[in-house]
């Protein structure tokens, strides 16, 4: 459960997060639309404090996220990014088993089975002692999805996970953010593939000018949305 | 093959190579210490980098140098040629190697502190592992200009008495009347350190890149 209370984030003047308060329940699949500039990323990041807020307050399992309990708080997230932001230096298999070691202090042998395990569920056997520069910006993609499940998170943040990509490679991604939305996990996605937010998402919010326009369910939003900014979006991507 | 006199010159590249190496292998240790006091949060360690890194920057080397040597045997501070050199040469080269090293951090991508971030890598891990690292790919061109000049600015040794590249030269002249030769040997000396080590670092370089 995540609860976000007056949520206010401003870069220079502008404010980009302005007075959010939502809640979002344990095992829920949030689709986060809305054009460019609306702040959907900068709520996204405010989440896990990679962004803090200026003023309002975080809940995640009753717990109030602060600076001091942060690196507790993000264990239990995990974050996808748009540019895959993989460590270029690693192969794939020490980007996953790294972090599992130096983060969560497991035995090497441990860290390997759960990579092993993912690579697979990722459909990535075999690309172990590969870097990530000899990979498809699908594949690191897949990669780096892997690394956050590798934290057993029980939220997981997506950030544009498929507009860094070919438009050929973006199915192969969007298939394991599918087959996790079936898990209990619970997940916030922002994303331009509205297509795929109508098939995926319990719920849609709809972003502008740093506010939550429209915070729907999935059936609501595409077919009787009230709002009139909604209206004309969805009738220029669809 | 070599005359006498040329081999004497040629003899100083030797003590070139020690102050250079010595100054950079010290100058490197308190550089990063330096790079990581100027981007710390801590406003004392910050601040006292950023005044390190001015004056060290902002005076000659020339002056550095007579002022570890002629002054602090004033205050009673016994000091050889040798001490006060690799003392002025490794602080003058950190605050440089400081600046190099800060901005190699400056380069890395944002991304790459976020996942560290995202995926709770400690602070001190994230730095040595994930930063560094990729740092010293994007520096390493910096840092062999930075030896290369030491290098060649080793040769201000001569001014406090060394018998270096620059001061054998200078000594051959004064006895034969000839300047031509031995500046020249001298200069031919420098100008084949410095091919050396750039080739060598640019194979290192490549082999980086690879990866």
């Amino acid at each position: 459960m995540i609860e976000l209370k007056n949520i206010i984030k401003t870069f220079g003047e502008k404010r980009v997060i302005d007075d959010i308060s939502l809640s979002i329940k344990q095992g829920e699949v949030v689709a986060v639309i809305g054009p460019s500039g609306g702040g959907k990323s900068t709520f996204l990041r405010c989440i896990n404090f990679l962004t803090p807020p200026d003023a309002g307050s975080i809940e995640i399992d009753s717990k109030k996220v602060t600076e001091r309990n942060i690196k507790k708080v993000r264990s239990n997230i995990g974050m996808v990014f748009q540019n895959f932001n993989l460590f270029p230096h690693m192969t794939v298999s020490e980007n996953i088993i790294y972090p599992q070691i130096k983060s969560f202090n497991k035995t090497q042998k441990s860290a390997e089975l759960v990579c092993s395990d993912l690579l697979k569920k990722v459909g990535l056997s075999g690309y172990e002692t590969k870097y990530p520069q000899a990979l498809s910006g699908g594949e690191k993609q897949r990669v780096a999805i892997a690394r956050s499940l590798a934290m057993k998170p029980s939220i997981m943040l997506f950030d544009e996970p498929t507009s860094a990509l070919d438009p050929e490679m973006v199915r192969e991604v969007l298939d394991i953010i599918r087959g996790l939305a079936k898990t209990k996990i619970t997940m916030i996605i922002v994303t331009h593939e509205i297509n795929f937010a109508k098939e995926l998402a319990d719920r849609v919010l709809f972003f502008d000018h740093g506010r939550v326009v429209e915070d729907l369910p999935k059936k609501q939003f595409f077919t009787s949305s009230k709002s009139d900014r909604v209206k004309w979006f969805l009738s220029k991507v669809l | 093959m070599f005359d006498s006199s040329t081999l004497y010159i040629l003899q100083g590249a030797a003590v070139t190579l020690k102050y250079t190496f010595l100054a950079v292998f010290f100058g490197a240790i308190i550089g990063t210490l330096v790079a990581v006091c100027r981007i710390s949060k801590i406003g004392v360690l910050k601040y006292f980098s950023i005044i390190y890194i001015s004056i060290f920057r902002g005076t000659p080397l020339l002056i550095q140098l007579s002022m570890v040597y002629f002054i602090l045997p004033m205050y009673g501070v016994k000091i050889t040629i040798f001490i006060a050199g690799i003392t002025a040469f490794s602080l003058n080269s950190a605050a440089y190697i400081a600046e190099i090293i800060r901005s190699g951090i400056n380069s890395v991508d944002k991304g790459q502190f976020e996942a560290a971030r995202s995926l709770s890598i400690p602070y001190y891990n994230s730095m040595k592992d994930i930063i560094l690292p990729q740092a010293f790919r994007n520096i390493l061109p910096a840092l062999v200009n930075e030896v290369v000049n030491l290098l060649k600015e080793t040769a201000i040794i001569s001014v406090i008495g060394e018998v270096d590249l620059m001061r054998r030269a200078q000594i051959v002249s004064s006895e034969t009347y000839d300047y031509f030769t031995p500046l020249f040997t001298a200069a031919i000396a420098y100008y084949v350190l410095v091919v050396i080590f750039s080739t060598l670092a640019k194979i290192v370089e490549n082999k980086i890149k690879l990866q």
